[in-house]
């Protein structure tokens, strides 16, 4: 089954002053498409006050804490480019937010284990940091997708 | 093998260590209600017994079986814990420790068994009927064959004190009366033996020492402050509340929950009891009866006339040297919860664990993230184990080998004392990956 990227919304080359505006925003957008209700966006705030979602050099994976997990109506993930960067806390910078929501179905894997994938590979993040359309940035999740391991 | 005997200490600890609070509870029970108590109240009394005797195996044993295979493992667990309990007439720790396991293993080989070839519809009449026979079987076995064991061991450490104290080594009675207070059987050796010399000798004598042998409160004390000082975790901050009901109380049983999570502690109060009673026998300390319970008031209590001193003094030294001896082993124990080195083996009903689990908070984001990472990795190498992912609140007791970041890792290991913890501090490209494949392919060259 190959991997639907309906789900998938880019921000391109955004800024934004801290951490919570970056996930207030990717959860208005989230919110916006139907595809999670209010609470999730305030679990992921809560989320990040309790531990960094930095996962790696440049990115973080901003998503709702287990309490908010029953508020995902749909599979969702929502990348927001940061050119200039965003303080996320522990001398982390982050130029690269991925928002997710996923309410647990095998979808929900598959795009995390794609977003894995992209992230191992320096060579697609980098391409990904620079992408300047949303469907150059969806070919590459598509790309990494369709790896064979 | 070093490893293999961390991760049975770790075992042990998983099965007594949560259950410290029902001992504490059991112990200011019996201090304060019993006739020598505090508070003596002959119906409140009557709860004393049934805690002992049936509570706090059956909570053992349930630990040990959730250890092993969830809460259905403590299930069976706890049933077949009552064959023992019910089949002897002591406390049954040590059964519980050994019973309470052993159903959870046989459970689980018979869920791995079944696994997927149960028609649709019947799995909750399998599943509650499995877990009801295995429990049953296993408490029929124990009760049928537990008598016997309880009472040969009774007779062996029986006729062992009979034999030092015939020959006159009386301060060796330690190497005998530690063990045998902590598996419950020094009783026989208290009332058979120890308890008839003395009162022959304090009708002469008018003071024995034989009251003392076992009745000292020192190496407990001084296993109890080793784990207050240099402990860990719930072992740690439980310690002082168990020394005020051990030395105080006289409830000598606070303690052995403590030398149970970690057994080669029978060696510091060995070495207390043995020194303790060479300066008894060396100062010719005695009381003039049993003191009951053997707290440190009572033994003051039944001091005879200017020997309070004597007595005193090899309390003490009992409680310095077990202090001297359980500090390594408590700290050793410390290194056991650090979770590191092979998987359960042998002594324990584990084998090599089964599965990897990815943990973190939420259990939908960088657990699910890392298990694909991880997946791949192994599936690379050529290792076959399934990788899962779960959140830190559903992590199952016995999880054998778990990943997560570094500031959920000591939470993990509460949840789940046995596992093997690897944490990492970046999930992408953290070195830990690396680290466990290594270990998870030796695992395979091992067998």
């Amino acid at each position: 089954m190959p991997l639907s990227l309906d789900c998938c919304h880019v921000l391109l080359g955004r800024s934004y002053p801290d951490k919570e505006e970056v996930i207030r925003v990717i959860g208005e957008t989230m919110l916006a498409a139907g595809e999670v209700t209010p609470r999730y966006v305030e679990g992921m705030l809560e989320k990040e006050r309790q531990y960094s979602t930095w996962v790696t050099e440049g990115v973080a994976l901003p998503h709702g804490t287990n309490a908010v997990k029953g508020e995902v109506r749909r599979n969702s993930v929502v990348l927001v480019q940061l050119p200039g960067g965003v303080d996320w806390g522990g001398g982390k910078t982050v130029h690269l937010a991925i928002g997710f929501a996923g309410n647990g179905d095998d979808q929900h894997l598959k795009l995390l284990a794609s977003l894995a994938g992209v992230l191992q590979d320096p060579e697609s993040l980098e391409r990904l940091n620079r992408a300047t359309g949303e469907r150059e940035v969806l070919r590459i999740l598509a790309a990494c997708e369709e790896k064979p391991e | 093998m070093r490893n293999r005997v961390r991760r049975f200490g770790a075992f042990l600890a998983g099965m007594m260590v949560p259950n410290i609070a029902a001992f504490i509870a059991w112990g200011l029970l019996t201090a304060l209600v019993i006739p020598a108590g505090w508070l003596p109240s002959p119906r409140l009394a009557k709860l004393v017994d049934p805690t002992i005797l049936y509570l706090l195996p059956v909570l053992i044993g349930f630990a040990g079986g959730r250890l092993v295979h969830g809460n259905r493992g403590g299930v069976v667990g706890a049933i077949a814990v009552m064959g023992v309990v019910v089949g002897s007439t002591v406390p049954m720790f040590l059964g519980a420790m050994i019973m309470g396991p052993l159903g959870g293993w046989l459970i689980r080989t018979f869920d791995r068994a079944v696994q997927g070839r149960i028609p649709a519809g019947f799995e909750m009449l399998v599943s509650n009927f499995s877990a009801g026979l295995a429990g049953l079987g296993l408490m029929l076995a124990g009760y049928t064959a537990v008598e016997s064991a309880v009472r040969a061991a009774m007779a062996a450490l029986s006729s062992g004190a009979r034999t030092v104290t015939g020959a006159g080594l009386l301060p060796l009675i330690a190497l005998i009366i530690e063990p045998a207070k902590v598996l419950f059987v020094n009783n026989a050796i208290n009332h058979g033996v120890l308890a008839p010399l003395g009162i022959a000798e304090a009708k002469q004598a008018g003071q024995s020492v034989f009251f003392l042998l076992e009745s000292n409160p020192g190496p407990g004390l001084g296993l109890l402050a080793a784990y207050a000082l240099f402990g860990k975790g719930t072992a740690k901050t439980s310690a002082p509340s168990a020394i005020v009901i051990q030395f105080f109380g006289g409830i000598h049983e606070l303690y052995f929950p403590y030398v149970l999570m970690n057994p080669l502690t029978v060696l510091a109060v060995i070495a207390g009891g043995l020194v303790g009673n060479w300066v008894f026998v060396a100062l010719r300390a005695g009381l003039v009866a049993t003191p009951s319970p053997g707290s440190i008031f009572a033994e003051i209590a039944m001091t005879p006339k200017g020997g309070l001193l004597p007595v005193l003094l090899g309390i003490v030294a009992a409680a310095c040297v077990s202090l001297l001896v359980a500090t390594p082993l408590v700290r050793r124990l410390e290194t056991v919860s650090v979770p590191a080195g092979a998987p359960l083996a042998g002594e324990v009903p584990e084998a090599a664990p089964q599965s990897v689990l990815f943990v973190c908070e939420a259990g939908m984001g960088s657990s699910v993230m890392g298990q694909s990472i991880l997946k791949r990795k192994l599936r690379r190498a050529g290792i076959d184990i399934v990788v899962d992912h779960a959140a830190l609140s559903e992590i199952p007791p016995l999880a054998g080998i778990v990943v997560a970041h570094r500031s959920l890792a000591a939470r993990v290991h509460e949840l789940a004392p046995a596992a093997e913890v690897y944490a990492v501090d970046e999930l992408i490209n953290t070195p830990v990956y690396d680290e466990l494949v290594r270990r998870l392919s030796s695992r395979d060259l091992k067998g």
